[in-house]
């Protein structure tokens, strides 16, 4: 028994440095479980705060570039209000009332990732703004990614930048559906899974969410499509989308909660629990 | 002993911010990425024990990981390559041995002592690091070359940082 305990100290930083690296890839596998609660990413208290002083210095260089996009943004906000405001007013008159359903936080990005094989994002909102796991989140160009957890102040988020996300789209011009699945190649494509060969589409087609992810409401624009290949022993086209959303110059992304959502999955869990 | 405890405190939290608040986003062709932040993993003295040099790989590890979300991987590089450390100190030891208290800087035996230690280590965290994040998900020559090309810039920039340590110590 001496002797082991002998033999275990005279080789003990052997032993240690498998302990470290069996904890090492016990954290790699505890961090790319989807539904993991882990605290240790870039989203806690201490991370959070250190990036947030880097962002606080950071975000002047690039403030002529963030008013150029609000700018636009405006523009385009405004004349959708335009539209809105003709269809309430038909609307009225027909007496229906519209209630939204969704409800939208503004968040500041305070860490982004884009060369990585899974890409997070850290934004500036967290649990006591009211922000759970499961959200998703948009910029104002497209979508950016599904919040993965949350610290009080501070959540990280899944951007569509990772190789495990499968988003689910559809073709605008016809209403096909595909998945969205990033290849890990640059973080301004994307590959287009699953869209069935008898589907008319060409280069520029517009791709956006169909709303049946149980993530992300319809409609919302996801990117266009950049490249067509088809091989003969393929049942699916082969397709690169240029993603909508810039990722090297997103500052401010909106956090959405669906409060339709909510009541989906309910009405699915029941109707699986009745089953 | 105590002083030059505080001097490597002070580089490990240094190079820590410079890796997360600078060095993060230097990237190069998309592919060479720079990691200075084991330069102080380097640098430790050659006469620390080899429990103690695991263990200060381990802790800037897990402090590159929460920052880079990348959960364990930077870790386990960090602790392949002070496991690894020792055993190539060993190997590459000058005639006539270290001198006490000395560390595996340019002080040693100059600039072309350094490249060799430095490099091969540099090499085996980096193929490590990205060998273990692409795992089946990426191509061979995307990662053979973000390996070579991330070795050769972070192993310049550990370069530079040494030399301004240098200076700042004559000083």
């Amino acid at each position: 028994m001496f002797q082991i305990f002998q033999f275990i100290y005279r080789n003990r930083a052997f032993f240690l440095f498998i302990t470290l690296e069996i904890i090492a890839f016990w954290l790699i596998f505890q961090f790319n479980n989807f539904h993991s609660t882990s605290y240790f990413h870039s989203a806690n208290r201490i991370s959070g705060s250190v990036y947030e002083k880097i962002e606080g210095i950071n975000g002047y260089f690039s403030l002529d570039e963030v008013n150029q996009q609000l700018v636009t943004e405006n523009a385009i906000l405004r004349k959708k209000l335009n539209e809105k405001e003709i269809e309430l007013y038909i609307s009225s008159k027909e007496k229906n009332v519209i209630e939204s359903d969704f409800e939208v936080r503004v968040a500041k990005v305070i860490n982004i990732s884009m060369y990585n094989a899974d890409n997070f994002i850290t934004i500036n909102k967290g649990s006591a703004d009211g922000i759970t796991p499961g959200m998703s989140v948009i910029g104002s160009e497209g979508i950016v990614g599904v919040v993965k957890s949350v610290s009080e102040h501070f959540s990280l988020i899944y951007s569509i930048l990772h190789s495990k996300l499968m988003i689910s789209c559809r073709l605008k011009s016809t209403g096909d559906l595909a998945s969205l699945k990033w290849d890990g190649s640059s973080y301004q494509f994307s590959k287009l899974e699953f869209l069935p060969k008898h589907v008319n589409v060409s280069i520029g087609d517009t791709v956006v969410t169909s709303g049946f992810n149980a993530i992300f409401p319809e409609n919302m624009p996801v990117g266009v499509i950049e490249d067509i290949q088809s091989t003969p022993e393929n049942l699916f086209y082969d397709l690169k989308l240029k993603l909508a959303t810039d990722f090297s110059r997103l500052s401010t992304v909106y956090v959405i909660e669906d409060f339709g959502q909510i009541e989906v999955d309910s009405l699915q869990n029941n109707l699986f629990i009745n089953e | 002993m105590n002083n030059r405890l505080v001097k490597y405190s002070i580089i490990f939290i240094l190079l820590a911010i410079f890796q997360i608040a600078i060095a993060k986003n230097l990237i190069l062709f998309d592919t060479a990425f720079a990691f200075p932040y084991i330069l102080i993993l380097l640098i430790l003295p050659i006469s620390i024990s080899d429990t103690s040099a695991l263990m200060i790989g381990f802790a800037m590890g897990l402090i590159m990981d929460m920052f880079y979300n990348t959960g364990g991987i930077h870790t386990s590089a960090c602790v392949l390559m002070m496991y690894s450390r020792g055993k190539w100190l060993n190997l590459n030891t000058p005639q006539g041995g270290f001198d006490a208290g000395s560390a595996p800087d340019l002080s040693i035996a100059g600039v072309p002592w350094f490249i060799t230690y430095s490099i091969v280590l540099i090499f085996l965290h980096h193929a490590a690091l990205f060998v273990i994040e692409s795992f089946g998900a990426f191509s061979f020559w995307m990662t053979t070359k973000k390996i070579f090309l991330s070795t050769l810039l972070t192993f310049f920039l550990c370069l530079i940082l040494l030399i301004l340590f240098e200076r700042g110590k004559r000083k």
